[in-house]
């Protein structure tokens, strides 16, 4: 991001631009770096993907699901109750939508 | 929970997905007073129309792109941070703020404002109907001066701001769209907002002169900003799930008024 010092010269006002829309645009992406394509042999996609497929089964008692929930909105720990809220939802709906594990 | 587009805002997708058809009903009629707007043309606004939750990321990406530069935008591909579009909201409405503030914090600071402004043109006994309305720890506060009384009910917390944020928020929506917000929960706080629509109106009034001056699109972010803020604290009060009462703390492990566990969290 941004230039490297030019013979002490500062940043353009362009520069000092194009380098905080960068900024911005990172702060909503989190790298979640996987093994081999699709996450092949990344033990945690196998997981998840494990999980989704025994709730969708119903092989899972509904104990344990909201249990795996639970656990899922605070880990990492989310400070404001919207996030977490959001965050349920979202797991919420991948173990209960239809499975796409089978490309693995 | 289908995603409709890949552009996300941490500040404003979340409160928007997690909120029920009623509450974003309000913000699709703020977003069809524009002609630019893209989201009535979108397929799955076609195919599910009535159901906003199903594009509430849409909803999300329009309010974006109404506050930023066109032109800008298109080089951007997206429109600005929603935490920018709060910045210029307060700017406009001449709000105390600093933009390394907490979202929560400025959006107070707009509401605080616009709240400030209708209590100099309430007479005495409307602000007596409003301290009825509201809690009566709040009460003694709204003889005092006008701005520390809005702070007042603002940081009142809880359930509390969130209906100090419901009324003028009401009053926001019956100005530009021409009807109150819908209470699909609560019928007993849509009455004390119809109550108070009044004197807040005449306030939002003297802010739309400001908002005629500042330009077009803010006819679009101001009332978003507004309504946003008030789901922000709406999904972030805390209440009991088996009598419906406020809770002071999300770290209650019994309800005060009826004694019943508090089980569910988040």
């Amino acid at each position: 991001m941004g230039r490297k010092p030019i013979n002490d010269k500062p940043m353009t006002d362009a520069e000092r631009q194009r380098k905080r829309r960068e900024t911005l645009k990172q702060k909503n992406l989190c790298p979640f770096y996987v093994l081999g394509k699709n996450g092949f042999f990344d033990e945690r996609v196998r997981i998840s993907y494990a999980v989704k497929q025994l709730a969708k089964d119903e092989r899972l008692p509904d104990k344990v699901v909201r249990l795996i929930i639970e656990e899922a909105v605070n880990t990492p720990p989310v400070e404001k109750r919207i996030d977490r809220s959001y965050i349920k939802k979202r797991i919420k709906s991948f173990l209960n939508q239809k499975s796409e594990g089978e490309d693995l | 929970m289908n995603r409709n587009t890949e552009i996300f805002d941490e500040d404003l997708n979340p409160v928007l997905e997690i909120a029920i058809k009623e509450d974003l009903d309000t913000l699709v009629e703020y977003l069809k007073k524009k002609m630019s707007e893209c989201l009535t043309t979108s397929e799955v606004f076609k195919k599910c129309e009535p159901d906003h939750t199903q594009y509430a990321d849409l909803i999300a990406k329009e309010i974006r792109d109404f506050g930023g530069n066109s032109f800008v935008n298109i080089f951007r591909r997206e429109g600005p941070s929603y935490h920018e579009i709060v910045c210029d909201v307060a700017k406009v409405m001449k709000a105390h703020y600093n933009k390394n503030q907490e979202i929560e914090t400025i959006e107070e600071s707009i509401l605080t404002t616009i709240l400030s402004k209708a209590l100099e043109k309430m007479s005495e006994d409307e602000k007596k109907a409003l301290c009825d309305e509201l809690s009566s720890s709040n009460k003694a506060c709204v003889k005092g001066g006008t701005v520390l009384t809005a702070q007042m009910l603002f940081r009142a917390g809880g359930f509390a701001s969130y209906r100090t944020m419901l009324i003028v928020a009401n009053a926001v929506a019956r100005k530009v769209i021409g009807r109150g917000l819908m209470f699909a929960t609560n019928s007993a706080l849509s009455k004390g907002a119809s109550v108070l629509c009044g004197p807040i109106g005449l306030a939002v009034m003297g802010i739309w002169t400001a908002i005629d001056v500042a330009g077009p699109s803010y006819k679009v972010t101001i009332p978003a900003v507004i309504h946003i803020a008030m789901l922000r604290k709406k999904y972030n009060a805390v209440r009991c799930p088996n009598c419906d009462a406020e809770l002071a703390s999300e770290d209650f492990k019994f309800c005060p008024e009826c004694s019943q566990r508090i089980e569910e969290r988040a």
